[in-house]
């Protein structure tokens, strides 16, 4: 009763910050009073540009405890309260302090220029740092940073920001040492092929088939041996709340 | 091949197994292997047989003493041997032959005027195949070697080729085979925690008798016998018993080594064989592991045969190159020189194609 409460109080507040239009700015809510008054102003400008520059609406929203509803399912219903429609697209960043969850709720149009793998991991990874070092401030504001940054690349590029087509230094160098690794095999091969002088170890060619009497033929059991390998975990999709109308992430700082 | 004593050992670990006084089971200290008495017995029985059957076969002997017979005056009469001034291999050629050159070294060498010394085979494989066959062999030989240097093929001459009669030592023997298998066999099951394995453990026994025929062991010490066994098989089908006739024109050569230091090379290629032949036998296992083995003969029998090899002496940068070709079969063995220039060439280019296609493989993956 008491989650319910505080979701429809947090409701009530938002849904009085929503401004339906294009024109609506970002949101900035410091429930659980991690920010300054005049760093709740400076995020709120960070936001703004980035919102006005993309046309799309972010908000930031902090509070101290979901109330036992999963952070995923909480900053969905916060996107789908704020979200305005006319936008190219919408995204909320809930921190819950109590549990120390944090989630990023996208709609279907910012899904598409922030993806739920790639996009989600690589904007986390800027703001995350600074979120585990209690630096709030830096935090947000490296997630304004970063999401400008993701919707630049997709309006330069006209697809989402994905690290698997920039350069990785890392997978050459395993790509060129195995290629090496492969050459030097297929080299030893062709240098293997100018010799087919080799010792006979066997004498089968020289055994009378016929000649062959099989006098005993008996199998024993002799006992039993156990291995159990435990299965390996798959990544905890527990906070995963994507479903067909919201996008996005989370995780614990 | 087995020992000649037992210890119990834990088929599992293989740790030395004791009895506790008092218990019921023998336990493996190392594994807490359990096996029951009646097991051990079974397990360990077997063993101490084969370590007597395998004391009696290390003191038998293969019965060598029939192998060859000695020449008859008419026989000798028509044969000449000499030994090379060079090198000092020992060469058999018919009486017409005034001067020849050594297989070996390529020496020229003069007719010496006496012969004898040596046991007469009982067969000779005839040769089958001509010095074209050979020279054809040989450029068929090079053929899709990718690292063979251009200069070896542009310029190659064959320097010197020699038909040759070599030395064979035939063994034939009926022997009894029996070996100890380890079978598993794996079950597999998945929980939603973990994928358990439980893997059941026998004791496979088998034993056999089987004869084999004609095993070769090359009786030249001149001879490399790697190069030897590389051209078997020879069809022995077309195996005639021995006549002088079949050296003319020929070099031949005498043995110089006999029967009994060749026979723990055939033996070693017959128990191999022979164990394979009762490994076939274990069926519908996972795994199957040799355990213990012992192979005793119960017959054997000796023969002294020729054998046609052709001999191609090359050379490349100054180094000779020696094939040789089964001159029965025109299988033809030898060691080609490589270019590294072009092995690096080969190794890098394929690097460079993979590259690009690994790259992103690997991206896929790290991403």
């Amino acid at each position: 009763m008491k989650k319910y409460l505080r979701i429809l109080a947090l409701l009530v507040f938002l849904v009085g910050m929503a401004v339906p239009g294009s024109a609506a700015p970002a949101l900035v809510s410091d429930q659980a009073g991690l920010l300054q008054p005049q760093e709740v102003k400076a995020l709120q400008q960070s936001l703004d540009q980035v919102s006005q520059k993309y046309q799309v609406r972010l908000a930031v929203v902090t509070v101290q405890s979901t109330g036992g509803a999963k952070a995923g399912q909480f900053a969905n219903v916060i996107l789908d309260k704020i979200k305005d429609k006319s936008n190219k697209g919408n995204m909320v960043l809930l921190l819950s302090m109590k549990e120390r969850d944090w989630y990023l709720s996208t709609d279907n149009n910012m899904r598409k220029m922030i993806t739920d793998k790639a996009g989600i991991k690589a904007l986390s990874g800027k703001f995350l740092p600074a979120l585990k070092k209690n630096n709030y401030p830096e935090a947000f504001g490296q997630f304004a940073k970063g999401t400008d940054g993701l919707l630049a690349y997709y309006q330069k590029e006209g697809k989402p920001y994905d690290p698997a087509d920039a350069f990785n230094p890392l997978a050459l160098a395993i790509a060129a040492a195995v290629s090496l690794g492969i050459g030097f095999l297929v080299r030893r091969i062709l240098i293997g092929q100018m010799n087919n002088v080799l010792p006979a170890l066997e004498a089968g060619v020289y055994l009378d088939r016929d000649s062959f009497q099989l006098e005993e033929d008996t199998d024993n059991y002799l006992y039993m041996t156990i291995h159990r390998q435990p299965k390996s975990k798959e990544s905890d999709h527990s906070a995963d709340s994507t479903d067909e109308d919201h996008g996005g992430g989370g995780g614990k700082f | 091949m087995t020992d000649t004593s037992v210890a119990y050992k834990c088929p599992n670990c293989g740790g030395p197994l004791e009895f506790k006084p008092g218990a019921s089971q023998v336990v493996c200290p190392y594994c807490d292997t359990q096996l029951d008495v009646a097991q051990v017995e079974a397990l360990f029985a077997r063993q101490q047989e084969r370590a007597a059957a395998a004391q009696e076969a290390k003191e038998e002997r293969w019965n060598t003493e029939m192998a060859g017979k000695e020449w008859s005056t008419e026989e000798a009469a028509i044969l000449k041997a000499f030994t090379c001034s060079a090198c000092g291999a020992e060469i058999v050629c018919d009486e017409n032959t005034l001067a020849t050159e050594c297989c070996y070294c390529g020496n020229p060498t003069m007719m010496p005027n006496r012969f004898g010394g040596m046991l007469k085979p009982d067969y000779v494989i005839p040769f089958q195949k001509t010095k074209e066959d050979a020279v054809a062999a040989l450029k068929e030989f090079y053929k899709g070697k990718r690292l063979l240097p251009g200069a070896f093929t542009a310029n190659n001459r064959v320097e010197d080729i020699q038909p040759m009669y070599v030395p064979f030592w035939l063994f034939d023997s009926t022997v009894h085979a029996s070996a100890d298998f380890k079978g598993e066999d794996d079950n597999v099951m998945e929980t939603s925690d973990e994928i358990i394995t439980e893997t059941r453990v026998f004791q496979c026994i088998r034993s056999g008798r089987m004869s084999f025929h004609k095993i070769p062991v090359d009786g030249s010490s001149k001879m490399d016998d790697t190069y030897m066994e590389s051209i078997e098989p020879f069809d022995y089908s077309q195996m005639v018993p021995f006549s002088p006739a079949y050296l003319t024109g020929f070099l031949a050569d005498k043995y110089d080594v006999d029967a009994e230091a060749s026979v723990p090379r055939a033996d070693e290629r017959v128990e191999r064989s022979a164990v394979g032949v009762l490994e076939e036998t274990v069926r519908g296992y996972d795994r199957k592991t040799l355990q213990d083995s012992v192979v005793r003969k119960d017959e054997d029998q000796v023969a002294y045969a020729l054998a046609p090899v052709w001999i191609l002496t090359t050379r490349y940068q100054d180094k000779p190159y020696t094939f040789m070709m089964n001159g029965q079969t025109g299988k033809m063995v030898g060691t080609l020189p490589y270019d590294n220039q072009k092995s690096l060439m080969y190794m890098g280019a394929l690097a460079a194609i993979l590259t690009p296609v690994l790259y992103f493989v690997a991206k896929m993956f790290l991403t």
